[in-house]
Protein backbone atom coordinates (compact mmCIF):
# COMPACT_ATOMS: atom_id res chain seq x y z
CA UNK A 1 0.00 0.00 0.00
CA UNK A 2 2.52 2.81 -1.41
CA UNK A 3 0.84 6.19 -1.81
CA UNK A 4 2.51 8.90 -3.23
CA UNK A 5 2.86 11.94 -0.74
CA UNK A 6 2.19 14.62 -3.51
CA UNK A 7 -1.35 12.41 -3.68
CA UNK A 8 -1.79 12.92 -0.49
CA UNK A 9 -1.19 16.56 -0.80
CA UNK A 10 -3.73 16.89 -3.66
CA UNK A 11 -5.90 15.38 -1.75
CA UNK A 12 -5.99 17.22 1.69
CA UNK A 13 -6.10 20.44 -0.90
CA UNK A 14 -9.63 18.69 -2.06
CA UNK A 15 -8.47 17.31 -4.89
CA UNK A 16 -11.66 14.64 -4.76
CA UNK A 17 -9.36 13.12 -8.07
CA UNK A 18 -6.74 12.59 -5.64
CA UNK A 19 -8.78 11.83 -3.00
CA UNK A 20 -10.41 8.45 -5.17
CA UNK A 21 -6.75 7.46 -6.29
CA UNK A 22 -6.07 7.10 -2.11
CA UNK A 23 -9.32 4.88 -2.00
CA UNK A 24 -8.43 2.92 -4.63
CA UNK A 25 -5.18 1.95 -3.80
CA UNK A 26 -5.90 1.27 -0.27
CA UNK A 27 -9.51 -0.52 -0.12
CA UNK A 28 -8.14 -3.60 -0.79
CA UNK A 29 -5.81 -4.00 2.50
CA UNK A 30 -7.72 -1.92 4.36
CA UNK A 31 -10.89 -4.07 3.19
CA UNK A 32 -8.59 -6.96 4.21
CA UNK A 33 -7.61 -6.12 7.59
CA UNK A 34 -11.08 -4.90 8.33
CA UNK A 35 -12.23 -8.24 7.86
CA UNK A 36 -9.74 -9.97 10.20
CA UNK A 37 -10.33 -7.48 12.73
CA UNK A 38 -13.89 -7.44 13.34
CA UNK A 39 -14.17 -11.03 11.77
CA UNK A 40 -17.42 -10.50 10.53
CA UNK A 41 -17.68 -9.87 5.98
CA UNK A 42 -21.21 -8.62 6.03
CA UNK A 43 -20.48 -5.45 7.87
CA UNK A 44 -16.69 -5.23 6.47
CA UNK A 45 -17.43 -2.66 3.75
CA UNK A 46 -19.50 -0.49 5.84
CA UNK A 47 -16.40 -0.69 8.30
CA UNK A 48 -14.34 0.11 5.35
CA UNK A 49 -16.38 3.14 4.01
CA UNK A 50 -16.53 4.44 7.60
CA UNK A 51 -12.95 4.69 7.45
CA UNK A 52 -12.94 6.69 3.99
CA UNK A 53 -15.59 9.24 5.36
CA UNK A 54 -13.14 9.42 8.05
CA UNK A 55 -10.05 10.08 5.80
CA UNK A 56 -12.08 12.45 3.35
CA UNK A 57 -13.28 14.59 6.44
CA UNK A 58 -10.37 14.67 8.75
CA UNK A 59 -7.46 14.72 5.85
CA UNK A 60 -6.82 18.41 6.82
CA UNK A 61 -5.66 17.09 10.32
CA UNK A 62 -2.93 14.53 9.57
CA UNK A 63 0.43 16.19 10.38
CA UNK A 64 2.84 14.85 7.55
CA UNK A 65 2.09 13.25 4.35
CA UNK A 66 4.58 10.51 5.10
CA UNK A 67 3.31 9.90 7.99
CA UNK A 68 -0.06 8.84 6.16
CA UNK A 69 -0.13 4.79 6.21
CA UNK A 70 0.07 4.74 10.41
CA UNK A 71 -2.89 7.33 10.12
CA UNK A 72 -4.45 5.02 7.86
CA UNK A 73 -4.19 2.21 9.54
CA UNK A 74 -5.21 4.22 12.97
CA UNK A 75 -8.82 5.29 11.47
CA UNK A 76 -9.19 1.42 10.90
CA UNK A 77 -8.26 0.65 14.06
CA UNK A 78 -10.81 2.99 15.81
CA UNK A 79 -13.57 2.67 13.14
CA UNK A 80 -13.55 -1.21 13.88
CA UNK A 81 -12.83 -1.02 17.51
CA UNK A 82 -16.44 1.77 17.18
CA UNK A 83 -17.78 -1.02 15.19
CA UNK A 84 -16.83 -3.83 17.58
CA UNK A 85 -18.02 -1.83 20.57
CA UNK A 86 -21.61 -1.03 18.61
CA UNK A 87 -22.23 -5.19 18.06
CA UNK A 88 -21.48 -5.71 21.86
CA UNK A 89 -24.35 -3.07 22.34
CA UNK A 90 -26.63 -4.41 20.68
CA UNK A 91 -25.48 -8.55 21.69
CA UNK A 92 -25.68 -9.41 17.88
CA UNK A 93 -22.34 -10.79 18.17
CA UNK A 94 -23.47 -14.44 18.88
CA UNK A 95 -26.43 -14.27 16.15
CA UNK A 96 -24.07 -12.80 13.24
CA UNK A 97 -21.00 -15.55 14.00
CA UNK A 98 -23.50 -18.62 14.08
CA UNK A 99 -24.93 -17.34 10.80
CA UNK A 100 -21.59 -17.77 9.23
CA UNK A 101 -20.16 -20.31 11.20
CA UNK A 102 -23.63 -22.27 9.85
CA UNK A 103 -22.68 -21.44 6.12
CA UNK A 104 -19.15 -21.98 6.90
CA UNK A 105 -20.19 -25.32 7.93
CA UNK A 106 -23.53 -25.85 4.96
CA UNK A 107 -20.46 -25.75 2.44
CA UNK A 108 -18.15 -28.00 4.61
CA UNK A 109 -20.80 -30.59 4.22
CA UNK A 110 -21.43 -29.59 0.73
CA UNK A 111 -18.21 -30.90 0.33
CA UNK A 112 -17.78 -29.11 -3.15
CA UNK A 113 -15.77 -26.31 -2.39
CA UNK A 114 -13.91 -26.96 0.36
CA UNK A 115 -11.02 -29.02 0.59
CA UNK A 116 -9.13 -30.35 4.03
CA UNK A 117 -6.75 -27.81 4.21
CA UNK A 118 -10.16 -24.94 3.74
CA UNK A 119 -11.96 -26.92 6.69
CA UNK A 120 -8.55 -26.96 8.80
CA UNK A 121 -8.74 -23.33 8.41
CA UNK A 122 -12.38 -23.18 8.83
CA UNK A 123 -11.60 -24.96 12.16
CA UNK A 124 -8.68 -22.39 13.10
CA UNK A 125 -10.98 -19.57 12.34
CA UNK A 126 -13.70 -20.42 14.92
CA UNK A 127 -11.10 -21.49 17.52
CA UNK A 128 -9.34 -17.93 17.52
CA UNK A 129 -12.99 -16.50 17.02
CA UNK A 130 -13.83 -18.45 20.16
CA UNK A 131 -10.90 -17.23 21.86
CA UNK A 132 -11.09 -13.41 20.72
CA UNK A 133 -14.63 -13.29 22.52
CA UNK A 134 -12.76 -13.68 25.67
CA UNK A 135 -10.92 -10.86 25.62
CA UNK A 136 -11.55 -6.99 25.59
CA UNK A 137 -12.28 -5.17 21.94
CA UNK A 138 -8.82 -3.63 22.25
CA UNK A 139 -6.84 -6.87 23.25
CA UNK A 140 -8.80 -8.22 19.97
CA UNK A 141 -7.50 -5.77 17.57
CA UNK A 142 -4.27 -5.30 19.23
CA UNK A 143 -3.50 -9.29 18.70
CA UNK A 144 -4.80 -9.15 15.14
CA UNK A 145 -2.73 -6.23 13.93
CA UNK A 146 0.70 -8.40 15.61
CA UNK A 147 -0.57 -11.79 15.25
CA UNK A 148 -2.73 -12.03 11.79
CA UNK A 149 -1.70 -8.60 9.86
CA UNK A 150 1.94 -9.50 11.49
CA UNK A 151 2.65 -5.74 12.24
CA UNK A 152 6.02 -5.17 13.87
CA UNK A 153 6.53 -2.93 17.25
CA UNK A 154 7.84 -0.12 15.94
CA UNK A 155 4.77 -0.10 13.20
CA UNK A 156 1.94 -0.15 15.88
CA UNK A 157 3.89 2.26 18.15
CA UNK A 158 3.39 4.66 15.13
CA UNK A 159 -0.23 3.63 14.83
CA UNK A 160 -1.23 3.74 18.55
CA UNK A 161 1.03 6.59 19.58
CA UNK A 162 2.20 4.98 22.45
CA UNK A 163 5.62 3.68 23.45
CA UNK A 164 6.95 0.37 22.60
CA UNK A 165 7.41 -0.20 26.35
CA UNK A 166 3.49 -0.01 26.84
CA UNK A 167 2.97 -1.68 23.46
CA UNK A 168 4.99 -5.11 25.15
CA UNK A 169 2.71 -4.65 28.22
CA UNK A 170 -0.35 -4.51 27.02
CA UNK A 171 0.71 -7.83 24.67
CA UNK A 172 2.09 -9.22 26.96
CA UNK A 173 -1.65 -8.87 29.17
CA UNK A 174 -3.51 -9.97 26.16
CA UNK A 175 -1.23 -13.18 25.35
CA UNK A 176 -1.68 -13.87 28.97
CA UNK A 177 -5.79 -13.36 28.88
CA UNK A 178 -5.51 -15.89 25.22
CA UNK A 179 -3.58 -18.36 26.84
CA UNK A 180 -5.78 -18.43 29.68
CA UNK A 181 -8.58 -19.08 27.63
CA UNK A 182 -6.85 -21.58 25.35
CA UNK A 183 -6.08 -23.44 28.44
CA UNK A 184 -9.52 -23.60 29.64
CA UNK A 185 -10.65 -24.37 26.37
CA UNK A 186 -8.62 -27.58 26.74
CA UNK A 187 -9.14 -28.82 30.13
CA UNK A 188 -13.38 -28.19 29.40
CA UNK A 189 -12.59 -30.66 26.23
CA UNK A 190 -10.59 -33.04 28.62
CA UNK A 191 -13.15 -32.85 31.48
CA UNK B 1 5.92 -13.36 27.02
CA UNK B 2 7.20 -12.35 23.50
CA UNK B 3 5.56 -14.45 21.37
CA UNK B 4 2.47 -17.19 21.83
CA UNK B 5 3.48 -20.55 21.72
CA UNK B 6 3.25 -22.48 18.62
CA UNK B 7 0.07 -23.82 18.26
CA UNK B 8 -1.72 -20.53 18.72
CA UNK B 9 1.20 -18.80 16.29
CA UNK B 10 -0.21 -21.70 13.48
CA UNK B 11 -3.79 -21.02 14.82
CA UNK B 12 -3.73 -17.16 14.32
CA UNK B 13 -1.60 -17.85 11.07
CA UNK B 14 -4.25 -20.00 9.67
CA UNK B 15 -7.29 -17.18 10.85
CA UNK B 16 -5.42 -14.52 8.73
CA UNK B 17 -5.12 -17.31 5.89
CA UNK B 18 -9.04 -17.80 6.51
CA UNK B 19 -9.84 -14.65 5.41
CA UNK B 20 -7.56 -13.77 2.98
CA UNK B 21 -8.09 -10.68 0.84
CA UNK B 22 -11.58 -9.08 0.22
CA UNK B 23 -12.77 -7.67 -3.07
CA UNK B 24 -14.74 -4.58 -3.17
CA UNK B 25 -17.85 -4.72 -4.49
CA UNK B 26 -19.50 -2.66 -7.54
CA UNK B 27 -21.45 -0.38 -4.72
CA UNK B 28 -18.24 0.68 -2.93
CA UNK B 29 -17.75 3.46 -4.55
CA UNK B 30 -20.93 5.36 -4.86
CA UNK B 31 -22.03 3.81 -1.69
CA UNK B 32 -18.72 5.85 0.02
CA UNK B 33 -19.52 8.99 -1.87
CA UNK B 34 -23.08 8.55 -0.78
CA UNK B 35 -21.88 8.78 3.07
CA UNK B 36 -19.49 11.64 2.12
CA UNK B 37 -22.71 13.85 0.81
CA UNK B 38 -24.57 12.72 3.35
CA UNK B 39 -22.85 14.07 6.33
CA UNK B 40 -22.02 16.98 4.24
CA UNK B 41 -25.67 17.95 4.45
CA UNK B 42 -27.24 20.74 6.60
CA UNK B 43 -29.14 18.00 8.91
CA UNK B 44 -25.87 16.38 9.61
CA UNK B 45 -24.36 19.84 10.41
CA UNK B 46 -27.05 20.44 12.51
CA UNK B 47 -26.64 17.20 14.49
CA UNK B 48 -23.29 18.17 14.97
CA UNK B 49 -23.32 21.52 16.09
CA UNK B 50 -26.59 19.85 18.85
CA UNK B 51 -23.82 17.39 20.34
CA UNK B 52 -21.62 20.26 20.14
CA UNK B 53 -23.71 22.00 21.92
CA UNK B 54 -24.82 19.67 24.18
CA UNK B 55 -21.37 18.80 25.47
CA UNK B 56 -20.82 22.62 25.96
CA UNK B 57 -23.72 23.04 28.10
CA UNK B 58 -22.02 19.28 29.59
CA UNK B 59 -19.00 20.82 30.24
CA UNK B 60 -20.41 24.30 31.32
CA UNK B 61 -22.92 22.42 33.88
CA UNK B 62 -19.78 20.39 35.58
CA UNK B 63 -17.41 23.18 36.06
CA UNK B 64 -20.13 25.57 37.49
CA UNK B 65 -20.86 22.20 39.74
CA UNK B 66 -17.13 22.10 40.60
CA UNK B 67 -16.59 25.67 41.81
CA UNK B 68 -20.48 26.58 43.35
CA UNK B 69 -20.45 23.04 45.48
CA UNK B 70 -17.69 24.09 47.84
CA UNK B 71 -18.59 27.73 48.11
CA UNK B 72 -22.16 26.62 49.16
CA UNK B 73 -20.66 24.11 51.02
CA UNK B 74 -18.43 27.03 53.22
CA UNK B 75 -21.53 29.51 53.24
CA UNK B 76 -24.29 26.63 54.50
CA UNK B 77 -25.54 27.11 58.12
CA UNK B 78 -26.78 23.85 58.98
CA UNK B 79 -29.97 23.10 61.03
CA UNK B 80 -33.33 24.62 61.63
CA UNK B 81 -34.82 27.96 60.87
CA UNK B 82 -34.08 28.74 64.62
CA UNK B 83 -30.43 27.82 63.95
CA UNK B 84 -30.38 29.89 60.70
CA UNK B 85 -31.69 33.14 62.31
CA UNK B 86 -29.43 32.55 65.17
CA UNK B 87 -26.50 32.33 63.06
CA UNK B 88 -27.61 35.35 61.42
CA UNK B 89 -27.83 37.40 63.85
CA UNK B 90 -24.68 36.28 65.57
CA UNK B 91 -22.94 37.50 62.87
CA UNK B 92 -24.62 40.92 62.30
CA UNK B 93 -23.52 41.27 66.14
CA UNK B 94 -20.00 40.64 65.04
CA UNK B 95 -20.25 43.26 62.26
CA UNK B 96 -21.55 45.57 64.50
CA UNK B 97 -19.24 45.24 66.83
CA UNK B 98 -16.73 45.28 65.03
CA UNK B 99 -17.32 48.85 63.91
CA UNK B 100 -17.61 50.67 67.31
CA UNK B 101 -14.62 51.58 69.29
CA UNK B 102 -13.63 49.38 71.89
CA UNK B 103 -14.04 51.37 74.83
CA UNK B 104 -17.43 51.51 73.72
CA UNK B 105 -18.04 47.97 72.76
CA UNK B 106 -16.56 47.00 76.24
CA UNK B 107 -19.11 48.70 78.49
Amino acid sequence: MLIDPAVVVKARAGDEAAFNQIVQACRKPILGTIRRLIGNADDVEDVAQEVFVRVYYSLEQLRSEDGFEAWLYRLTVNSAYDYLRRKKRRQESRMSDLAEEQVTLAEAAAGTKFSVDEGRKAKAKELVESLLSEVSEQDRILLVLKEVEGLSLKELERIYEVKENALKVRLFRARQRVLKAFAERDKDKGA
Amino acid sequence: MNEFPGELQQLFKSYGEFHGEVDPSADFMPGLWTKIEARRSPWFAMQRMAKLVVAGAMAAALLMAAVLIPLMENNKPAGFYADVVAHDDRSADQEYAATLPVEVSLR
